[in-house]
């Protein structure tokens, strides 16, 4: 009984294994991963038929009596020739393995030549290039970063960006803060940082202590979904600068230059008309006036072309300050007068009380609200309505510019801020138009922090909407202002 | 008091704009003095003593901000009201140099006719 009990216990365990076996095998056999007359796939069928064998054999009551059952050695023969089938296909695999190995070399070997090349290339970029990881210490430094900033890049690998390289604001010389600096506003926001010499003019300072202006880009590098550091690129902007400074000269330059001949006409055409050099006929009178519309709309455009000069080189002054906006408003109206009489037009101005003051530059917001409304005046036609509101908001002050006019063709007004815009609808009714108002007014309430927009209908009229800020704007230091249009000291 | 009772110096280098100037105070039955170049209005300034200068900004020899700041170094020239009448666009730096001198008024000539620039005249020598 003893002895039966031990059999049965080793019969059961050994088919239990040897199902376990079975299940295990058959399980990879059956992985698609493992293709059909491969060697592993001879090697499971031969193991699984020995297992099969066995576990056939332990089942058989007579094992324990030495029996015999030709079913489990017929199963035993099958498996031993799958393994052996199997054997000679891991010769194969032998191959197999060496020739994988011998890939994994090349690759390796090409991958070595890859990253060589990369690197070169990087280091032959023409432009300045440096990386630095999250503590922006400098990581990489290629030659042209050598010949720009006269470093060497033994110099300054490992060290702190900030320490080797000091940018300087070139309006007043100071340094500028580590926290302001682009390639730490790259690894704090994650974002591409862009320097434009012309907006962000600042300087950056040579080993040998000179400094140069600025121009490029630092991009953060994230990998993972984490910054992992920076690369940047620069590049000396001593042309852009150079470039800046004759603009802006010739600007100045060609606004004297242009205007004095056009004031010269409209000095002469009004001495004229004042009968100075004796009274002219209504036909002299007639054509003298003409002469002098025309110079006075040269000498207007001259200067709005002045004012698009300035705004497309970012050169604008914004020199803020308290500005009662209705103020600004009434004083227009004065201005227009005699074409709103002259037109028959009823132009209302409705104002909320306590409207706060603005901080705002007033004259570049007078340009602004200028050129809204004299577009409402020149593109109403005679008898028409023109309604100027004034409204508090939370944070600052509507104005709404509404008027009986022409309004602006459906199709052509999202084309209405361009620049020489001008609505077709209306070339043929009035020619006095630059198509350079509405360009110049949006530049301004963009930089002042407004944001300006309409609604219009043809034949209908068109409302313009300007939202301000009370507190918006920092001083923007440009190097020029729009032109003047009154004396600053009157 | 009536404008012959008045010098005014002109200093302007535009031949016809001096001449539409010059053509008008006289006109206006102001005296009238004329100066093409900084150097020689401010020569004369001193000299002359006129009650008031029309004075151009971009000059030969001396520019017209320079010759304010020359003029206003002088006992008699510190009082003196200064009409500047340009087309000059304004600037940062010459807004400053500008508020600094003292000028009774800045005038751009594009926005101002002739008759305006004599009623801002009349005014500031109240007559």
């Amino acid at each position: 009984m003893p002895f039966n009990l031990i059999f049965s216990i080793i019969n059961f365990s050994g088919l239990a294994l040897c199902l376990v076996f079975f299940a295990l095998f058959l399980k990879l056999y059956l992985d698609p991963k493992i293709p059909k007359g491969t060697a592993l796939y001879y090697f499971l069928t031969g193991v699984m038929l020995f297992a099969l064998a066995f576990a056939l054999a332990l089942l058989q009551p007579s094992y324990a009596n030495n029996g015999y059952d030709p079913a489990y050695h017929l199963l035993i023969v099958i498996g031993l020739i799958f393994v052996i089938v199997s054997s000679r296909h891991q010769i194969n695999l032998l191959g197999m393995f060496q020739r994988a190995s011998q890939q994994l070399k090349e690759q390796t070997a090409a991958l070595t030549r890859q990253t060589a090349q990369d690197s070169t290339i990087l280091d032959s970029v023409g432009e300045c290039l440096f990386a630095i990881n999250e503590q922006g210490k400098i990581i990489r430094f290629n030659g042209q970063a050598e010949k720009l900033l006269g470093w060497k890049t033994a110099e300054v690998l490992g060290k702190d960006l900030v320490d080797i390289v000091p940018g300087y604001y070139d309006e007043n010389g100071r340094m500028v803060p580590k926290n302001k600096r682009p390639p730490f506003i790259a690894l704090r926001t994650g974002k591409i940082v862009r320097i434009n010499w012309f907006t962000s003019r600042y300087s950056l300072m040579r080993k040998d202590g000179t400094r140069f202006p600025v121009s490029g880009s630092v991009t953060p590098i994230i990998l993972n979904g984490r910054i992992v550091g920076a690369i940047g690129i620069m590049r000396d902007a001593t042309e852009e600068k150079d470039l800046d400074k004759i603009k802006t000269e010739f600007v100045s330059l060609a606004s004297h230059q242009l205007q004095t001949p056009l004031t010269t006409i409209n000095w002469y055409a009004d001495m004229l008309l004042a009968g100075d050099a004796g009274a002219l006929n209504a036909k002299q009178t007639e054509f003298v006036e003409e002469l002098h519309q025309g110079a006075h709309r040269m000498s207007q455009l001259v200067r709005s072309l002045l004012d698009v000069s300035r705004i497309e080189m970012r050169s604008l002054n914004i020199n803020p300050e308290p500005t009662d906006i209705a103020l600004v408003c009434r004083d227009l109206r004065h201005e227009m007068e005699p074409i709103i009489s002259g037109k028959r037009l009823s132009f209302k101005l409705e104002q909320e009380t306590g409207l706060p003051k603005l901080n705002i530059d007033p004259h570049m917001v007078r340009t602004a609200i200028q050129n809204i409304m004299s577009n409402a005046v020149k593109y109403t036609p005679e008898g028409g309505k023109i309604k100027l509101s004034l409204k508090k908001r939370p944070r600052g002050i509507n104005l709404d510019i509404s008027d009986t006019g022409y309004g602006i063709p459906r199709e052509q007004q999202a084309k209405v801020f361009t620049k020489l815009f001008r609505g077709e609808n209306i070339l043929n009714k009035e020619t006095e138009g630059t198509g350079l108002g509405l360009y110049i007014a949006k530049a301004i309430i963009d930089k002042s922090g407004g944001k300006i927009w309409f609604e219009s209908e043809e034949n209908a009229g068109t409302t313009f909407h300007v939202s301000l800020p009370v507190t918006h704007i920092k001083a923007q230091k440009g190097t020029t202002e729009l032109s003047r249009r009154r004396g600053i000291l009157d | 008091m009536t404008p012959d009772k008045f010098t005014i110096l002109t200093v302007e280098d535009e031949p016809p704009m001096l001449k539409a100037i010059d053509f008008k105070l006289t006109k206006e039955g102001f005296k009238v003095l004329k100066a093409t170049d900084g150097e020689k209005g401010l020569k004369l300034a001193l000299l002359k003593h006129p009650d008031l200068i029309l004075l151009d900004i971009l000059l030969p020899k001396i520019d017209g901000l320079t010759m304010l700041k020359k003029l206003r170094q002088d006992e008699w020239g510190k009082k003196v009201p200064v009409i500047l009448l340009t087309n000059l666009v304004m600037d940062d730096r010459v807004t400053r140099r500008i508020v600094e001198d003292h000028p009774a008024y800045y005038l751009a000539k594009s926005e101002w006719r002739l008759d305006d620039v004599i009623a801002k005249i009349k005014l500031t020598l109240k007559i």
